[in-house]
């Protein structure tokens, strides 16, 4: 591989004939000195170019940690549609309404387009990990470890045998290079890769925005169903009271626990329910919209960061807070589902 | 119809229904007109699915298409990390250089 000026290959050439030749070859003074003056041009570049590498550096992993952090909650908000379609399904069979197979089979062919779509979230979540892997901090901290390495033995090969370069020392510059040299290596290869993995997640929007409609109807139908079938059974007087009166209740350490029976407990409840259908209903929408803004804003930090824009600070920050802002918003979803269980 | 407004159509047609249904079931003469209301009710949900599930169709291939580009960005994004690894390789080349020239200096 070449790295800059530098052919790693000329090295271990030239190790090969010093381990070949024995000492008669390190009488080529100006052979050693050609090679050390080679690696310090190639470390002191790398130097130079370090500290803009470095900051480009930490925003790149951060882009990808958010890039994986917001596929994963995307993955997330596809296995939850999956089981509200599944649930609708059952719920729309719930007696007095009649058994159809089609819709059980419906139900089961949305879960698995949908499941379909959670691990294409889950792939674009490994493409950021993998992202992610090629600006690992663990890289330079290994390249420091070679260089302290290397260090060691170039302070045994000081005078006479290292020659200093125009009265330079090399030792400290090698020290600074080789963790610089990966860093820009690191750099390169993922500013190398970035753009590749923007134009997949413009397809994965694009796929979003296509079938934004029939999320937001599944998860439409799925809380209108949960709401008829609960106020069928309110209806039938088959619903045990137990949370809404024993919220209140509850500062007087007491609770209800009956069948509704009462008409206008059954009407107050019919309400109840209705409110919150109706709350549930726009957390819904507002889950999917949720969805689509953090993968809008996943984009533009991504094309701000491989176009070098001004501001991909504050795109960052855009997409930390969409993305905590979407986690939230499904955490609330799941705990209610929890709570409604 | 585009499948968006077919989606819409199925909808609007079951909300339709759901709304008229206490109505109905209160005209209906017996259990069979019930069931009957029932059935429809049914029905109109299963092509509000069907209406979803023509939207995901739709997608079919961008989602095959989606399936190779990543793994295609895999592919090259390990190429790429194999590249680093190889920086690695090459810092430990130089090490072995030095540690020869070591060696051999040894021997003058």
């Amino acid at each position: 591989m070449r790295v800059f000026l530098f052919d790693y290959r000329e090295g271990v050439a030239f190790a090969r004939a010093i381990r070949d030749g024995g000492g008669r070859n390190m009488k080529n003074l100006n052979q050693r000195t050609a090679l050390f003056a080679k690696l310090a041009l190639v470390l002191l570049a790398a130097v130079a170019l370090f500290g803009c590498a470095k900051s480009d550096l930490k925003d790149a992993r951060a882009l990808a940690s958010l890039g994986k952090k917001s596929s994963d909650n995307l993955a997330e908000f596809y296995g939850l549609l999956a089981k509200e379609a599944r649930d609708s399904a059952q719920l729309a069979q719930v007696p007095p309404n009649v058994e159809n197979q089609a819709v059980t089979d419906n139900g089961e062919a949305l879960a698995k387009a949908l499941l379909v779509r959670k691990s294409i979230a889950k792939k674009m979540s490994d493409v950021y990990a993998a992202l992610g892997g090629l600006v690992d901090e663990k890289t330079p901290a290994e390249a420091e470890a070679a260089a302290k390495d290397l260090l060691d033995q170039l302070k045994k090969l000081r005078d006479p045998v290292l020659p200093k370069i125009g009265g330079v020392d090399p030792i400290p510059i090698v020290q600074q290079g080789f963790n610089a040299l990966t860093t820009l290596v690191q750099q390169r290869e993922f500013r190398k890769q970035a753009p590749r993995v923007l134009a997949l997640l413009d397809n994965l929007r694009d796929l979003f925005a296509r079938e934004k409609v029939a999320y937001e109807d599944i998860a439409n139908s799925y809380e209108r169903e949960l709401r008829n079938a609960i106020q069928g059974r309110i209806d039938k007087g088959q619903v045990v009271l137990t949370t809404p009166l024993n919220d209140y209740f509850s500062v007087y350490s007491l609770s209800l626990d009956r069948v509704v029976a009462d008409p206008e407990l059954k009407a107050w409840l019919r309400r109840k329910v209705d409110t919150q259908w109706k709350q549930r209903e726009i957390a819904a929408a507002e889950l999917v919209d949720a969805e689509e803004k953090m993968l809008g804003t996943l984009a533009k930090a991504s094309r701000d960061f491989v176009e070098h824009k001004e501001g991909k600070q504050e795109s960052q920050n855009a997409l930390r807070s969409a993305t905590a802002d979407s986690i939230a918003l499904m955490t609330n979803f799941l705990m209610k589902e929890e709570v409604k269980r | 119809m585009t499948p968006d407004e077919g989606l819409k159509a199925a909808r609007a047609a079951l909300e339709t229904y759901d709304n008229a249904k206490p109505a109905l079931l209160g005209s209906a003469a017996d259990d069979a007109d019930k069931l009957q209301i029932e059935q429809v009710r049914s029905d109109l949900f299963a092509a509000r699915q069907t209406a979803q599930i023509k939207i995901f169709n739709a997608s079919q291939q961008a989602i095959d298409d989606f399936g190779k580009a990543a793994a295609a960005a895999l592919e090259e994004i390990r190429k790429s990390q194999a590249g680093i690894n190889e920086i690695k390789a090459t810092l430990s080349a130089l090490t072995q250089v030095v540690k020869a020239v070591v060696q051999a200096a040894s021997l003058l």
